[in-house]
C-alpha cells in the first residue's frame, strides 16, 4: 500500500484526510461511469428490436437480443465494403505520415542539409493552422489537382497526401533523432557502413518506440477522419465508415437500432487496438509531452 | 617515386571535404522532398491561394475581378458574422469553465488513487478512443428530445424532464461543449497525472513536516509545478475551440436558427452551402490571423518553460 500522492500513509490516519480520499473515490467512480455508460447503453442497445426500442416504459437492459441484425448490416448496408474502404484510408494514411514525416525529421535533424533550418521553421508556423482554415482552396486542389489537372474526388489520395504533411510528426520524429548522439553514425561510417546501410540497422531499430506510437496515433486519426473523407468519398462504393454514419444520421429512412449498431461497429475496432495497444498509447503522452 | 606523385595528385583530386558535404546535402534533400511536396500542395499553397482569392470577386472556384477589401467588408458586415463570432466566444467561455480545470482536478484524484487506478486510467481515456464524428453522434442521439433518448429515459426515472437539450438555443453551446470535453479530457488528463507524477515526492513530506495539510500541499506545491502545463494547455484548448467545426456540424447543423454556428462552420457555409468562395476566403484568413496571434503566445509560453 504505497501512497504516491498527497496524501500519505501517515496522513491517511487522520479522519479528515480519510473523508477527503473517500470523497476522491466516489467522484472517480461516478466519472468512470459518466465515461464508460453511455457508451455501454449504445453498444447494448444497438441489438434491441425497434418495438422495445420505443417502448413506454423504456427499458435499460434489453428483453431480447437481436443478434440478426448485425449480418444484415454487414451485408444489406455494404458494411463489409465500407470496412475495406476504411482500412485502405488507414493503411496508406498510416504509410504516407510515418514514412514521409520520419524521412523529413530524420533529414532535418541529422543530415545538416543547406536550408533545413527555414524549412523547419515553416513547418512550425504552419503547425497550428488545421486544414480546415482553407478549405475552399484545398477543395479546389482536389477537385483540379496542381500541374497534372486531373480530378481527385472519389479517390484516397488527398487524405494520403495530407497525411504526408503531419508538422506534429516532423516536430516529434525531429526531437527524437535529435537525441539520438551523432558519435553513434559516425563510429558505423568508420566500420564502412554506407548511409543506408546505417539508417537500416542503427536508425530504424533505434526508432521502433516512435514509429509504434506514430502508427497507432495515424491509425486512429485516419479512422476517425471525417471531413476530407466527406468532402471527396461522394460515391457509396468509395465511402468509409464514418462518411457512411453521417449520412445514415440524415436519412430519416434509417431506423435508430440500425444506426446504432453501425455506431458500434464504428466503435469497435479502435476500441481492440486500444486494449492491445494501451501501454504504448500511454507511453506516447510522456514521449511527446503533448498531443496537438 | 611515380607512384607517390600519383597518390599526391589523387589527393588533390578527390577533396572528401566538400564531396561528402555535396553528396550529404543531395540525400538529404531527397529524403525531405515528399515531404515538401506535401506541405506544398497542401498547407501552403491553399494558405496563399486563400489569401490571394480573399481580395477577388469569385466565380465558382475560380477568380473574376480584384475587388480589394470588398469580401473583407461584406463578412465583417454580415451578421451571420457577429453572431457566430459572438457563438465563437461563448464556446471558449463554456470550454474554460467545463472543461479548463476538470482533466487537472481529475488526474489530482488519480494520482491518490492507491487500488484500481489502472482501471479508472482506463475510464477516463476510454472516450478518447471514439473517433470524433461517431461522439457527436452518439451524443446527438443520447440527447434526443422526447422521452426515449437516453438522457430523458435516465432523468424521468427521478421525476425530472423531459428537457429539449439540444433544441433549446440556450443550452445548445454548454452542450456541444460538454460533449467535448467529455471526448477530449482523457488526453490532457494523463499529461497532467504525468506532469504529477514527475513532481519530488520529498516536497510533499517536507510540507508535511511544515504542517501542511491536503489542501495547502496543492495549493503551495502541486499548482507551483503544474501551473506552466496549466497556462499551455488552457492556451491549446481555447486554439482548438475557437476553430470548432466538426462538432456543430454534426449535431445542430448550427441551429436551432443559428444558435450554434461557430465560425468556422460560417466559413464552411459560405464556400460549400452560398457558393461564395470570395467571402470564405476571406474570413479563413482572419480566423488564421487569429490563430496565428495565439501561436505566438503559445511558442512564447513554452520557450518559458523549457530553461527549468
Amino acid at each position: 500500500m504505497e501512497r504516491n500522492g498527497l496524501i500519505s500513509n501517515i496522513d491517511y490516519k487522520k479522519t479528515s484526510n480519510k473523508i477527503i480520499y473517500w470523497t476522491m473515490i466516489i467522484l472517480l467512480i461516478v466519472i468512470a461511469v459518466i465515461c464508460i455508460l453511455p457508451v455501454a447503453w449504445v453498444l447494448i442497445s444497438s441489438l434491441k428490436s425497434l418495438d422495445e426500442f420505443y417502448s413506454v416504459p423504456p427499458t435499460i437492459w434489453p428483453k431480447s437480443f437481436h443478434f440478426e441484425a448485425i449480418p444484415e448490416l454487414l451485408s444489406k448496408y455494404n458494411f463489409v465494403g465500407f470496412y475495406w474502404n476504411t482500412i485502405k484510408l488507414c493503411a496508406g494514411s498510416i504509410i504516407f505520415s510515418v514514412v514521409i514525416n520520419g524521412f523529413m525529421g530524420y533529414s532535418l535533424s541529422k543530415m545538416r542539409v543547406k536550408g533545413g533550418s527555414i524549412v523547419f521553421a515553416v513547418i512550425l508556423a504552419t503547425y497550428m493552422l488545421p486544414t480546415t482554415v482553407c478549405m475552399a482552396p484545398i477543395y479546389k486542389t482536389i477537385i483540379k489537382f496542381p500541374i497534372i489537372g486531373v480530378n481527385l474526388i472519389n479517390t484516397n489520395w488527398p487524405m494520403w497526401l495530407m497525411a504526408g504533411a503531419n508538422a506534429y510528426f516532423v516536430i516529434l520524429y525531429k526531437s527524437f533523432f535529435d537525441n539520438i548522439p551523432n558519435a553513434l553514425l559516425e563510429a558505423t561510417k568508420l566500420d564502412g557502413c554506407g548511409d543506408f546501410k546505417a539508417f537500416l540497422h542503427v536508425i530504424v531499430p533505434l526508432s521502433k518506440p516512435i514509429i509504434a506510437t506514430t502508427v497507432i496515433m495515424s491509425f486512429s486519426s485516419a479512422w476517425g477522419d471525417f471531413f476530407w473523407p466527406y468532402m471527396v468519398l461522394k460515391e457509396q462504393s468509395v465511402q468509409t465508415i464514418m462518411v457512411k454514419i453521417f449520412a445514415m444520421q440524415s436519412n430519416s429512412a434509417i431506423k435508430i437500432n440500425t444506426l446504432l449498431l453501425a455506431i458500434s461497429f464504428a466503435i469497435i475496432p479502435p476500441a481492440i487496438i486500444f486494449i492491445i495497444f494501451q501501454k504504448k498509447i500511454m507511453n506516447g503522452f510522456t514521449m511527446s509531452g503533448i498531443k496537438g | 617515386m611515380k607512384t607517390d606523385i600519383a597518390t599526391q595528385k589523387g589527393i588533390k583530386n578527390y577533396n572528401p571535404i566538400i564531396s561528402e558535404k555535396v553528396k550529404r546535402n543531395i540525400t538529404g534533400w531527397l529524403l525531405m522532398l515528399p515531404g515538401c511536396i506535401c506541405f506544398i500542395i497542401f498547407v501552403i499553397q491553399p494558405i496563399l491561394t486563400c489569401a490571394y482569392m480573399s481580395f477577388f470577386e469569385t466565380k465558382g472556384f475560380e477568380t473574376v475581378q480584384f475587388i480589394g477589401l470588398q469580401n473583407y467588408k461584406d463578412v465583417i458586415t454580415d451578421s451571420l458574422f457577429l453572431k457566430s463570432m459572438l457563438n465563437s466566444a461563448k464556446y471558449t467561455f463554456w470550454s474554460v469553465v467545463l472543461g479548463g480545470f476538470t482533466p487537472l482536478i481529475i488526474a489530482t484524484m488519480l494520482n491518490e488513487v492507491v487500488r484500481g487506478k489502472s482501471f479508472f486510467r482506463f475510464a477516463t481515456y476510454f472516450p478518447c478512443i471514439i473517433p470524433g464524428i461517431v461522439t457527436s453522434i452518439m451524443w446527438e442521439i443520447l440527447l434526443q428530445p422526447d422521452a426515449n433518448g437516453f438522457l430523458n429515459m435516465l432523468f424521468s426515472k427521478i421525476g425530472i424532464g423531459p428537457f429539449q437539450w439540444l433544441q433549446n438555443p440556450a443550452m445548445t453551446i454548454p452542450l456541444i461543449v460538454i460533449t467535448m470535453t467529455w471526448a477530449g479530457m482523457g488526453t490532457t488528463t494523463m499529461i497532467y497525472l504525468s506532469t504529477l507524477q514527475s513532481i519530488d515526492h520529498s516536497l510533499y513530506e517536507a510540507a508535511e513536516i511544515d504542517g501542511a495539510g491536503f489542501f495547502s500541499k496543492i495549493r503551495y506545491v502541486t499548482f507551483p509545478h503544474v501551473s506552466g502545463m496549466l497556462k499551455m494547455l488552457l492556451l491549446l484548448q481555447i486554439m482548438g475551440v475557437f476553430k470548432v467545426f466538426q462538432e456543430p456540424l454534426a449535431m445542430t447543423g448550427g441551429g436551432p436558427n443559428n444558435a450554434s454556428t461557430s465560425i468556422m462552420l460560417t466559413a464552411y457555409n459560405y464556400a460549400f452551402s452560398y457558393m461564395q468562395i470570395g467571402r470564405s476566403t476571406a474570413l479563413g484568413i482572419v480566423i488564421a490571423i487569429v490563430l496565428c496571434g495565439f501561436s505566438i503566445i503559445y511558442f512564447k509560453i513554452t520557450a518559458e518553460k523549457k530553461p527549468r
